[in-house]
């Protein structure tokens, strides 16, 4: 087997979103659907010197993430049908339209915000890795939609090599999923469970 | 809130289907501690069915959650796995082992199996019971993640159950007489239930309070939640009041009505607010 996995540039990402509007335009997703996320993660205030002068501690960085394709997903584990499923080929989790009922109980259980259910279809969906140009040889439509080329997508073994398994914050603990996300923090970057900022486009995410 | 309104037919089945199935343990307690004549235990009998709808009314709500109730036959294959699926296998046991209860108490045919049958259907209501909690225990989950989950589904179905027993007996017009070995185990029961439901909400809105995500803070979900958790468990407290000073002062068809709509009503403001309280460890909101 072949453990797919993405990596993510955090130094570099401008928090433009062109990654998540080429998933959109590639998946033909809805106005209310997005497998790609751009996270803006803020915090930070003013701090008195105690001297007459003030200094700032605010900081702002951008993540983005789609379906992480973990090594041990929440979304399979509850999953009542087996339609949440890791593809035992490429690690690529998807959903089998065929045998779900679309309770939502993988959306409740996924950390990343991953998989929802589509009503009108009468499934859950998600971020499938672009399995169908991954077959092809090809990148992630997300990966080369990137101006900044801060996604890149391969390997585990690749992508383990230029970062560390999803550990920064608005992120939890990588030990809930082991998720397949390789990542280059910042400078500014907290800790995954930091309660320094918070995210602060939350309307636009979920 | 929003979260709690778009959870509606799960909040409707994890209220209806606990309580149906803890009138079946008031039953089995009414056969153990009472005594009933033969005219009697054929009204009770023919009364019977009603739980068993209040169950399946929850039941049947559930389907409307699902987006492709169509593909429901498949929740097998998650057995053992998926939460859900255990929940849903006990449930479906329960039911059935129920439904043949109803189907022969209706038919006049339960005879000396009675008693064993109702602990059978009872056991089995408060394993569905804790299942239904369990399921929602969810590591990624945070504030649902908790013992006290399954525990406060317990409650309720011990709390509501009784009262929804005590009205079917007296839908069955038991007397004063019949039901008044009863009273004691009766209390008994409701007030466990009460207990339980008080720690488990208790302990849950504490533990929430106190929990938070880069995404929303535990604290702003309960103030949000509060008015539903609150008005919710003050009913199921006036529910345990309600059927306590009854079974003292002697069961009345009244009591039983009132007791039973605050217990229903107040267990599904209780579960609205539950899933308005979900806090996930990473960055999903429902």
């Amino acid at each position: 087997m072949t453990q797919y996995a993405f990596y993510f540039d955090n130094s570099r990402c401008t928090g433009c979103k062109t990654c998540e509007l080429a998933c959109k335009d590639y998946k033909d997703l809805d106005q209310n659907t997005a497998y790609r996320k751009v996270f803006d993660y803020e915090g930070g205030s003013w701090e008195d010197k105690g001297d007459g002068t003030y200094e700032t501690t605010a900081f702002v960085y951008h993540v983005s993430m789609s379906c992480n394709h973990c090594d041990d997903p929440a979304c399979t584990k509850v999953c009542p049908t087996a339609a949440m499923h890791k593809d035992p080929e490429t690690g690529l989790v998807s959903v089998d339209a065929d045998k779900c009922i679309g309770c939502g109980y993988c959306h409740m259980a996924c950390p990343y915000n991953a998989p929802k259910v589509d009503r009108v279809l009468g499934h859950s969906v998600k971020c499938d890795g672009c399995a169908e140009r991954v077959a092809a040889g090809k990148n992630p439509i997300c990966v080369d939609s990137c101006p900044l080329r801060a996604l890149d997508f391969g390997t585990v073994e690749e992508m383990s090599a230029k970062g560390e398994r999803a550990n920064i914050a608005p992120l939890p603990e990588s030990s809930y999923t082991h998720p397949n996300l390789y990542i280059k923090p910042c400078d500014e970057a907290r800790p995954a469970g930091s309660a320094d900022g918070s995210v602060i486009n939350v309307k636009e995410v979920m | 809130m929003e979260t709690a309104l778009a959870e509606l037919p799960l909040a409707v089945f994890t209220t209806l289907a606990p309580v149906g199935a803890g009138a079946f343990i008031a039953l089995a307690i009414a056969f153990a501690a009472g005594k009933f004549s033969d005219e009697q235990l054929k009204a009770i009998d023919k009364m019977t069915l009603v739980p068993f709808v209040v169950a399946a009314i929850g039941f049947i709500a559930s389907m409307a959650h699902a987006a492709n109730p169509a593909h429901a036959f498949g929740i097998f294959t998650g057995l053992g796995s998926s939460p859900l699926s255990n929940e849903v296998c006990i449930g479906m046991v329960f039911m059935l082992v129920a439904l043949v209860y109803v189907i022969l108490a209706l038919a006049g045919k339960l005879g000396g199996a009675r008693k064993g049958l109702a602990i059978v259907v009872a056991v089995l209501g408060a394993v569905f019971a804790l299942f239904v909690g369990a399921a929602y225990m969810i590591p990624t989950v945070q504030s649902w993640d908790s013992v006290l989950v399954p525990l406060q589904m317990l409650g309720f179905a011990l709390a509501g159950g009784v009262a929804l027993g005590a009205l079917v007996l007296m839908l069955a017009k038991v007397g004063d007489e019949a039901f008044a070995p009863l009273s004691k185990p009766f209390t008994y029961v409701a007030i466990a239930g009460g207990v339980l439901a008080l720690v488990g909400i208790i302990g849950f809105a504490a533990m929430v309070s106190g929990q938070a995500n880069a995404v929303q803070a535990g604290s702003a979900l309960l103030g949000v939640a509060a008015p539903c958790l609150v008005i919710g468990t003050i009913l199921i407290v006036v529910s345990v009041v309600e059927v306590v000073l009854a079974c003292r002062k002697g069961m009345a068809s009244a009591a039983a009505i009132r007791a039973t709509v605050e217990a229903i009503v107040g267990v599904f403001l209780v579960r609205l607010a539950f899933y308005a309280l979900y806090l996930s460890v990473g960055v999903t909101m429902m």
